[in-house]
Order: structure tokens, then C-alpha cells, then sequence
């Protein structure tokens, strides 16, 4: 009888704090936004969304039913997103609108697909907060395929490292800067990778430390357009 | 500081480093002339090891088709300086603290020509200031500073060296004018020992210029700036091929950065930080740059 007691306690405290965080994937069942059914989690098959209801939300975006994915609420702040074109091969885009607030405690990945084909993957950071603790772009292994791409129109900063996998592009608004309180890491980031990252449209990354390292491949930064700085 | 204050200061100067060794000084005196002719020197014979030499305005005095000698020289004293040209495989050797000068009518040693070398093995060698600078105008042409039998051998640039041609020897190069890729490929490397100061630079001007850095063993340690000038373009090149290290910065508008060893730049207290505008920085597998 003690001991029932005891679980039917765990399960209303549980209940009442909402505390345990939920791994969300994408679905698209009913339209392009984020704040509305278009989330499965697990076997609940839930109607929220990452990060409406506590902070340590994961989400996951692998599919293009309706895309972009277009984020316009402010969140709890979030543990990891994926923007993941490599899981289902489809090309995945978040794009982050006016009144949005999107933060992460981990990383924010946006990943394109790893095999011959095109898929890309997309942040489209257009308005509102964006406060990733790190982020990652990770590309296709050919120059012409499958890029991770980032739209970048506003300033934003990076808590930690923004980290670049093979072919990147980086498209940031002129006048308009990424910061990175750690280091832009180009290639070689953990595992053995080479990076190549384009800027261009005329913004700036600032970063506390520039890190360009090969692997059995050379890494690259090219600026075609804006700046690279250390700060 | 007036042109007569400086004109004596460095007279001053040079007699200070003349007069405590037995040296003469010979003047050169034709306006065109060459080296080997005694007649050019108004001690009517040509300088030999122990002799310091001096090659005012508007004189061009030509080393070439052999081995020339002096302990030191002037390109100078004045504001308009004479000229040392190398041409036809010739060599200079020195040993002492020299001069270019010449602020309105800079002095020039200019290689004119392939396989011609400015060179020295002394431990006290230094070419200062200001005013005047070296010219490269050939691939072979060099600069060459080697180890003497016993000790080290060291060259202290302080005039700016720029063009086409090669810095190398078995002793210690220290960039404390500029040195400047221009026209075609200036190579630093190999050598004993590389050098410079916080501020100096290495620059690349123009297209199709590139500075080369290259040679083997312990990493270069320098404190010096990588900059890419506002002239350069996709076809202008810094390239390391030996492993070195700067407290400078990089800054560059266009071309590429090529990193075939490691390389570590930058230094956040001093605020030595990169930037980078344009171009490309290429790392090598397996090669890492890093600038903090």
C-alpha cells in the first residue's frame, strides 16, 4: 500500500512540474508552423510542440511535408535541433520569423545529405531571437551537392562554437554579424572531417578563435563577400 | 627632424662605427662606373674587406662579373642617396652595420640581374635606415646570410626589401623594414633562423606576386603581420611551407593564404586580430592554422 503510494506521489509530481523533456520530430501533418500540430513525439503522438511547455525539448526536422518549417512564437529554451536533410533525404529548412525566440542549451545542426544527390539542408534566420549555445553546419563532400546552408539576415551569437563539416554556405546580410564567443572551427571539428565555408553577401563573423584544420582532404574559408574576424 | 639634423646624426654615426676599427672609407666617384674600377674610388684602388664604402647621390655604382668586398657601406649620406646595382652573377660581402638612406632620392641596392647575391657572414650585420630599400628584380637573386666558421651569422634588415628574389642562408634573417612579395615571387627560406619585430609586415602587393616561406626544422617564431595589400587579387599568393608562428595579425582583402605546415597567428592581449575580407585560406591535409 506504502509502496503504490509512493509511485501515485511520483506520477502526480511529475504531472503537476511538466518537467520531463520531450523528443519532438517534425511531421508537417498540418501546416508549416511550428507552434502547431505537426509534431510526433515517440508513441503519444502528441499536439505540442518543442519547447511550449518546458525548456530541454529536443526537435528534430528530417521531413518536407510543408516547408519551410516557420518558427514565429518564443520557446523554452531547447536542448538540440536538427535541421537534418541526410535522415529521409529530403531537402529540410527552418526558417525563424518575426517573433521568435529560439535557444538552445546544445547544438542547433544543420545537417545536408551525405550521399550523391542534392537534398540541402537550410537555417533561415530572417527575424526575432536566435541564441544557439553552438552550432554546426554540416554539407555534402562535393562543392556542387547537398549543401548546409545558412540564410542569415540578422545578427545573432553563438555561446559557444559554430563549427563547419565539408561544404558549407554562409549567406549573411551585409551589415548584419555572427558572433562567436567561442571558436569558428573550420574542418576537423571532434572526427575527421574537412570544412569548406563560403561567406558571402556581405556580412561578418566574428570569432573569438579562427580554427581551419584538414583531414585527409585540405579545409577551406573563402569570403567572397563580408568579413572574417577574430575578436 | 631636420634634413641637417638627421644628415649629422648619421655622419655621426657612421664615423662612429669607422672610426673604431683601422678602416678607410672610400668614396665612389664616377656617375656610372663599376665597382672593380680603381679609378671610380678616390683612393685610386678598389675596397677590399676592411674598407668601409660610401655612394652618394646621383652615382650608380655596378657590381658585377665577380665577388666584391667592403666591411660596410653608404648609399649616402644625404637626402638623395647614390645606387648599388648587382648585375652578371655579381656578389657583395659585408660584414658591419651599413646604410640606405636617402629620403627624397631613396637609395636603392637593386638586382638587376639572375644568380647576383648581397651576402654576408658576420654576427653584427645590419642595413639600416631610412629612407632607402632593396630591390629584387630576378628569381636567383638573394640575399644571403650564412653562419661564419665559428658562431652565428645575422642580419638585421631594417630597409624595406621588396620584388623578386630569395632570402636564404645557414644563419638569422630579421625582418625589421618590410619585406614585400612584388611582380613575381620573393622566397623566404631556407635559413638558420627567421626574425622580425611586432609591426613589421610581410606583404603581398600586386597580382600574381607571391610570398613563399620555406624550410625545415624548428618553428619560426615572430611577432610580425601577414597582410594581403589592397592591390592584390585572386592570383596573389602567401604561401607557408615551413611551420612558424606570430603574435601578429592577418589581414587580407583577396587572394589565398596557403598553409602547408602548421601555422599560429594573432594575439588577443595585444589586439592582434585577424581579418579577413576577402580571399581564401587553404590548409593543407592534416595542417591546421589557428589565429586567436
Amino acid at each position: 500500500m506504502k509502496e503504490l503510494f509512493a509511485k501515485s506521489a511520483a506520477v502526480l509530481l511529475l504531472a503537476a512540474s511538466g518537467a520531463r523533456a520531450t523528443n519532438y520530430s517534425w511531421n508537417g501533418n498540418t501546416s508549416s508552423f511550428w507552434d502547431e500540430p505537426n509534431w510526433s513525439v515517440g508513441p503519444f503522438g502528441s499536439q505540442n510542440y518543442p519547447g511550449q511547455s518546458q525548456a530541454g525539448d529536443t526537435a528534430l526536422i528530417a521531413d518536407d511535408m510543408r516547408r519551410p518549417v516557420v518558427l514565429d512564437v518564443s520557446l523554452y529554451s531547447l536542448a538540440t535541433v536538427d535541421v537534418d536533410a541526410d535522415r529521409n533525404a529530403e531537402t529540410v529548412e527552418l526558417k525563424l520569423e518575426s517573433g521568435s525566440n529560439l535557444t538552445t542549451s546544445g547544438l542547433v545542426t544543420v545537417k545536408s545529405y551525405q550521399q550523391d544527390g542534392t537534398p540541402t539542408a537550410t537555417l533561415w534566420y530572417q527575424n526575432g531571437t536566435f541564441a544557439p549555445n553552438a552550432l554546426r553546419f554540416w554539407g555534402q563532400n562535393h562543392p556542387t551537392q547537398g549543401h548546409a546552408k545558412g540564410d542569415l539576415d540578422a545578427s545573432f551569437t553563438v555561446t559557444n562554437d559554430l563549427t563547419i563539416r565539408q561544404f558549407v554556405d554562409l549567406f549573411i546580410l551585409s551589415g548584419r554579424t555572427v558572433t562567436v564567443n567561442g571558436t569558428l572551427q573550420v574542418g576537423k571539428d571532434l572526427d575527421d572531417f574537412f570544412g569548406y565555408v563560403k561567406v558571402s553577401d556581405g556580412g561578418t563573423i566574428e570569432a573569438e578563435t579562427l580554427v581551419i584544420e584538414g583531414d585527409a582532404n585540405g579545409s577551406t574559408l573563402e569570403v567572397t563577400s563580408g568579413a572574417v574576424k577574430t575578436k | 627632424m631636420t634634413s641637417m639634423r638627421f644628415i649629422a646624426l648619421v655622419t655621426v654615426g657612421a664615423l662612429g662605427w669607422t672610426a673604431s676599427a683601422p678602416a678607410d672609407t672610400l668614396n665612389f666617384t664616377c656617375d656610372h662606373g663599376w665597382w672593380y674600377d680603381p679609378d671610380c674610388w678616390d683612393a685610386g684602388r678598389i675596397p677590399t674587406a676592411s674598407d668601409d664604402v660610401r655612394i652618394d647621390y646621383p652615382r650608380v655604382c655596378n657590381v658585377g662579373g665577380g665577388d666584391a668586398v667592403c666591411r660596410s657601406f653608404v648609399l649616402g649620406p644625404s637626402n638623395y642617396a647614390g645606387t648599388l646595382t648587382l648585375s652578371d652573377a655579381g656578389t657583395l660581402t659585408f660584414s658591419e652595420p651599413s646604410y640606405i638612406l636617402g629620403e627624397i632620392g631613396p637609395g636603392r641596392i637593386i638586382f638587376q640581374e639572375n644568380d647576383t647575391a648581397l651576402k654576408t657572414s658576420s654576427p653584427t650585420a645590419e642595413i639600416r635606415g631610412p629612407g632607402g630599400e632593396i630591390v629584387g628584380q630576378h628569381a636567383t637573386a638573394r640575399i644571403i646570410v650564412d653562419n661564419p666558421p665559428s658562431g652565428l651569422g645575422k642580419l638585421v634588415c631594417k630597409v624595406p626589401v621588396r620584388g623578386i628574389l630569395k632570402i636564404e642562408g645557414t644563419g638569422e634573417f630579421v625582418n625589421e623594414g618590410g619585406v614585400t612579395a612584388e611582380g613575381g615571387t620573393l622566397i623566404v627560406g631556407p635559413l638558420g633562423t627567421l626574425g622580425d619585430k611586432q609591426g613589421d609586415m610581410w606583404l603581398v602587393r600586386e597580382p600574381n606576386s607571391t610570398l613563399l616561406f620555406v624550410g625545415t626544422g624548428a618553428e619560426a617564431i615572430l611577432s610580425g603581420n601577414f597582410v594581403m595589400d589592397m592591390t592584390a587579387d585572386s592570383t596573389s599568393l602567401i604561401k607557408i611551407d615551413r611551420s612558424l608562428s606570430t603574435n601578429g595579425r592577418l589581414k587580407m582583402t583577396a587572394g589565398v593564404l596557403d598553409v602547408n605546415e602548421d601555422v599560429f597567428m594573432g594575439n588577443e592581449t595585444a589586439g592582434n586580430f585577424a581579418e579577413i575580407t576577402g580571399g581564401k585560406i587553404d590548409v593543407e591535409p592534416g595542417k591546421k592554422f589557428e589565429h586567436r
